[in-house]
């Protein structure tokens, strides 16, 4: 299984991945754009921040590999550039597993080039060892406290730490210097229908040979007082190409076996570099973020589901505005038990910006990034869902339902894909109908998530929904007054 | 010197057609070695030794037995088969070791089966003998010798370099091992090896030969005992044995489908006596429902005509009769609930073959090979099979030659079955048999055999009925709609 410094417990593509649209809705995309110009390296980070988390224990593990990468500055940039290097390596194996410079040795025609293979392989699999060395070295240099980085150390020790390492490198390093003159020793063994069945390559230290002809000949300048007669007999050389081809299996059976320790090597350590990037974007996050001086906080979480943050920026605004001092922060509670949160207030006054805030806070949180603000204690939710309201302009080709039936298809596969536990966003829902229609379906809606376990936020102005409410629902709402932004 | 006793003999009659075989499609159910068995009759006693078998194999236990035997038997084919592709010394031994194994299990297990049946008690009786098991007893030390000898040959090392050698293997360790245990200390997996499972080659031998030469001069001492063996006989069984098996995989195959089989009573005087018999030949077509039918062929109506709808089964019938008689004959179980069967010289069979009109006429064709098939039934106690013979020609002329066949059919006492739409036949002095729906059917789509009634105008309605364009049927049809 591959090592990750990301998902200690669990496979990314097993999470519930966040759509797209809602990273759109949020400006989230934006707002880091400004952050990392690296348009892939981004890409990859916001993948991370759509496979959001909600084990407590995962966003823990993160934040404390982002603390000792804040407090060692130039863990990251060693850890990055080895992880880079590594990467290289792992491409041109693979690559070279293709055409003419395949290192698949199945099917291998010649001598020459199975040997060719095997010394390939055998480089390769030198290299990749050494690299798991390096990381190794590298983070034995700091005091890690992170469970995540010293995992790593750990595992890389695990390999490099035991002498079989060294004999192992020995191995390689005798096969990258492999030659095509030299002995060529097999074990072979038939079984008992005279079939060859073990055909292996050997060390020529295993053979013993007195050759008749030359102690006939007095060749042996340097004669031992007692020879040692050893049995050997001198086998003619063959056309029928047995011999080649069982050497070529032979060969081909070794490289097949550094290959495969490779392709473990390549497979345990293949999701650090990609996972490093993450942590490099965060990194220039709070990098961002502390030289505008803005306060970082990593979030607590609470037990009784309660949410309560002081101060919180808006990330989008901070990043877009070149004075941070024009953006505002606002307080955001949920208190225990409390389904949902209605924002009302006048057009311009900063609805949009307080509900993308709330959001881009819970999802940056839950991906175990600190968060812009002074104090932070929330709750993990499951699920993410949000409802913006589009212009017309926006509804993809060939739609022609119109702006209501549109809002409520999207609103449909929210309510079929939601479960308990969730957090759903709404902006302006429903405002594009007859008040009184909007108000009561929006009312509906409201109920159905509150009864199901499925938190909300309302960013609306139908003043009426605050009215009905009042009237006798049964269920409970806060409303909170935000600061607006001037 | 004594023969080895056979499981299939033969009595020394004509052998049946190949053609008959093909005309009753009785190839397409059964292989082409089991065709050929059965185109040589046995006469009654075999016929009754070899019922004796079937009942035996009928025996769960037994079956399995004899199953064994054939795969110890296949096994020793095999072994004798790769001796002779052994073209290099050390391949040879391996192989003779084998053979001689084989030898050994064979004759050992054809020893052990005197207790199934006269048949295989012969050849138990024949390999039991005191010659014979001294020699299996000799083989089997020898086998043992051996494999003891080519054990210490059967490891080596090869070092190839400005000279290649072969020395003994103590003690070496090969790389892909020494690598393997490295890499899983370390933790890693290593990968299975494969195994070459290649030939060896002259020079390979040769040299294993010269570096254990003593251990070849006692391996060719032990082989010089055995050149006068003949290791092929036990081997003729195979073919016996398979053809045994097959008549009993079909029996279960009918079983399942509920087919009844049983073994006929031999019949002191010619006679063809069945109920219920099935046409098999029909398994070929994946047909599930096979309707049986009586055949009764008796000294005093030996030979019938057949009429009928087309589509009724007629032809079916023809087989029926045909297939089971020539299972009989060759003592197989036939499929029928009970059948008494005279063992009858020959059955050859009449069907129309298109393919060869090419130098003359299809009915000069036809005429001409229903003359061979007169002559060659003539003094013999013959059964006939004609289908549907003259049917290329005008009603008129086919019938003419129909009767013309039918009188030499009388002169010559011979029995059997005319299949035919000449319904002018009612009016020989023959008993017609027609094919009519079964009263009990209620999807009307069942035909039995019968006795004709002799009246002509019943194929008519035999045939609207089967298209459901009778007056009921339409009018059930007209009340169905209007409902």
């Amino acid at each position: 299984m591959p090592i990750s410094i990301l998902y200690p417990n669990r496979v990314a593509s097993q999470t519930k991945q966040i759509s797209p649209k809602m990273l759109y809705h949020l400006s989230i995309d934006r707002s880091f754009a400004y952050i990392c110009a690296d348009v892939k390296k981004r890409e990859r980070f916001l993948a991370v921040i759509s496979a959001s988390a909600n084990d407590e224990k995962e966003i823990v593990y993160r934040q404390n590999i982002l603390k000792d990468l804040q407090k060692n500055a130039s863990l990251l940039e060693q850890l990055s550039a080895l992880s880079s290097r590594f990467e290289e390596l792992r491409l041109s194996q693979r690559n070279a597993d293709k055409d003419e410079y395949r290192l698949n040795t199945t099917n291998t025609a010649s001598l020459i080039a199975s040997k060719n293979i095997l010394q390939a392989q055998a480089l390769c699999l030198k290299r990749a060892l050494l690299f798991v060395k390096a990381y190794g070295d590298i983070l034995s240099k700091y005091e890690l406290e992170s469970q995540g980085l010293i995992d790593l150390y750990n595992v890389c020790r695990d390999i490099y730490g035991p002498p079989e390492f060294l004999k192992l490198i020995a191995f390689c390093s005798k096969y990258e210097n492999f030659s095509a003159n030299g002995f060529l020793d097999f074990k072979f063994s038939l079984n008992d229908q005279g079939r060859i069945q073990e055909y292996e390559l050997i060390d020529h230290r295993y053979i013993h040979i007195t050759d008749q002809e030359l102690q006939k000949k007095g060749f042996s300048l340097f004669k031992k007082v007692e020879e040692t007669n050893n049995p050997c007999a001198r086998v003619n050389s063959s056309k029928d190409g047995i011999f080649e081809s069982l050497a070529i299996s032979a060969l081909s059976e070794l490289s097949e076996l550094f290959g495969n320790i490779n392709e473990q090597i390549f497979s345990k350590f293949s999701a650090i570099g990609r996972e490093l990037e993450f942590y490099d974007v965060a990194m220039r996050y709070i990098n961002a973020l502390t030289e505008k001086k803005i306060p970082v906080c990593y979030p607590v979480f609470s037990t009784d589901n309660s949410i309560k943050v002081k101060n919180l920026y808006d990330l989008y605004l901070l990043m877009s505005k070149p004075n941070p001092a024009d953006v505002t922060p606002n307080d955001f509670e949920l208190a225990k038990g409390c389904p949902g949160l209605l924002v009302f207030g006048d057009s311009g006054s900063g609805k949009t910006v307080y509900l993308r805030s709330v959001g881009t806070m819970q999802l940056l949180a839950q991906a175990g990034l600190p968060i812009p603000c002074e104090s932070a204690k929330i709750t993990l939710f499951a699920q993410f869902a949000t409802q913006f309201s589009e212009s017309e302009k926006e509804f993809y080709e060939g739609n022609d339902a119109g702006r209501f039936e549109q809002e409520v298809r999207e609103l449909a596969t929210i309510v079929d894909t939601l479960a308990e536990g969730a957090l759903v966003l709404l902006n302006e829902t429903f405002q594009s109908t007859a008040y009184s229609e909007g108000a009561e379906a929006i009312l509906t809606l409201l109920e159905h998530f509150s009864t199901s376990n499925i938190r909300w936020i309302l960013v609306t102005h139908i003043q009426q929904l605050a009215i009905s409410l009042d009237m006798g629902h049964k269920y409970k709402l806060l409303t909170f007054k935000t600061h607006f932004s001037p | 010197m004594k023969m080895s006793p056979r499981l299939l003999n033969y009595s020394h009659t004509d052998s049946l057609p190949h053609e008959l075989f093909s005309d009753l499609q009785l190839d397409k159910v059964l292989s082409t070695q089991a065709i050929s068995v059965l185109q040589q009759p046995c006469g009654e006693r075999e016929i009754l030794r070899r019922a004796e078998l079937f009942g035996i194999l009928e025996n769960a236990e037994n079956l399995n037995r004899i199953e064994m035997a054939l795969s110890v038997l296949s096994a020793a084919e095999r072994s004798l088969y790769l001796l002779n592709g052994a073209k290099v010394p050390l391949d040879r031994y391996n192989r003779y070791a084998e053979v001689l194994v084989d030898y050994v299990n064979s004759c050992e297990y054809l020893i052990s089966m005197s207790d199934l049946g006269s048949l295989f008690a012969e050849v138990s009786e024949y390999f039991s003998s005191e010659d014979n098991q001294r020699m299996v007893a000799d083989a089997k030390k020898s086998a043992q010798r051996i494999k003891s000898l080519l054990t210490q040959m059967n490891v080596g090392l090869l070092s190839f370099s400005d000279k290649n050698w072969l020395t003994p293997n103590y003690e070496a360790i090969s790389e892909f091992d020494s690598i393997s245990e490295y890499a899983q200390k370390l933790g890693f997996s290593t990968p299975p090896k494969k195994l070459p499972d290649a030939k060896i080659n002259r020079s390979m031998s040769d040299a294993i030969c010269l570096l254990y030469e003593k251990e070849v001069d006692k391996i060719e001492a032990q082989l010089s005992e055995f050149s006068n063996v003949d290791f092929y006989e036990p081997l003729t069984y195979i073919p016996e044995i398979k053809f045994f098996l097959e008549i009993h995989n079909l029996l279960l195959r009918t079983c399942k489908m509920g087919i009844p089989h049983c073994t006929p009573t031999i019949a002191k005087e010619p006679q063809y006596i069945a109920k219920e018999l099935h046409d098999i030949s029909l398994l070929a077509k994946n047909c599930e429902h096979i309707v049986p039918n009586d055949a009764e062929f008796t000294k005093d109506e030996p030979f019938c005509f057949l009429l009928g709808a087309n589509g009724g089964g007629k032809t079916t019938y023809l087989r029926a009769i045909g297939i089971n008689l020539i299972l009989f004959l060759s003592g197989c179980p036939i499929f029928a609930k009970s059948a008494e069967i005279f063992p009858f010289d020959i059955v050859l069979s009449h069907f129309p073959k298109d393919e060869r009109f090419e130098s003359i006429g299809r009915l000069d064709e036809e005429q001409k090979r229903a003359g061979e098939m007169l002559k060659t039934a003539s003094d013999k106690t013959s059964f006939l099979l004609f289908n549907e013979t003259y049917s290329g020609t005008d009603d008129k002329r086919g019938f003419d030659l129909l009767k013309n066949t039918a009188e030499q059919i009388r002169q010559g006492r011979h029995w059997g079955l005319y299949v035919t739409h000449f319904h002018e036949v009612i009016s020989l002095d023959y008993t017609v048999l027609s094919a009519q729906i079964d009263p009990t059917d209620e999807n009307k789509r069942t035909f039995r055999i019968v006795r004709s009634k002799g009246s002509a105008s019943s194929y008519a309605s035999d045939i609207l009925k089967k298209y459901r364009l009778d007056k009921a049927s339409l009018a059930a049809r007209r009340d169905k709609y209007a409902n």
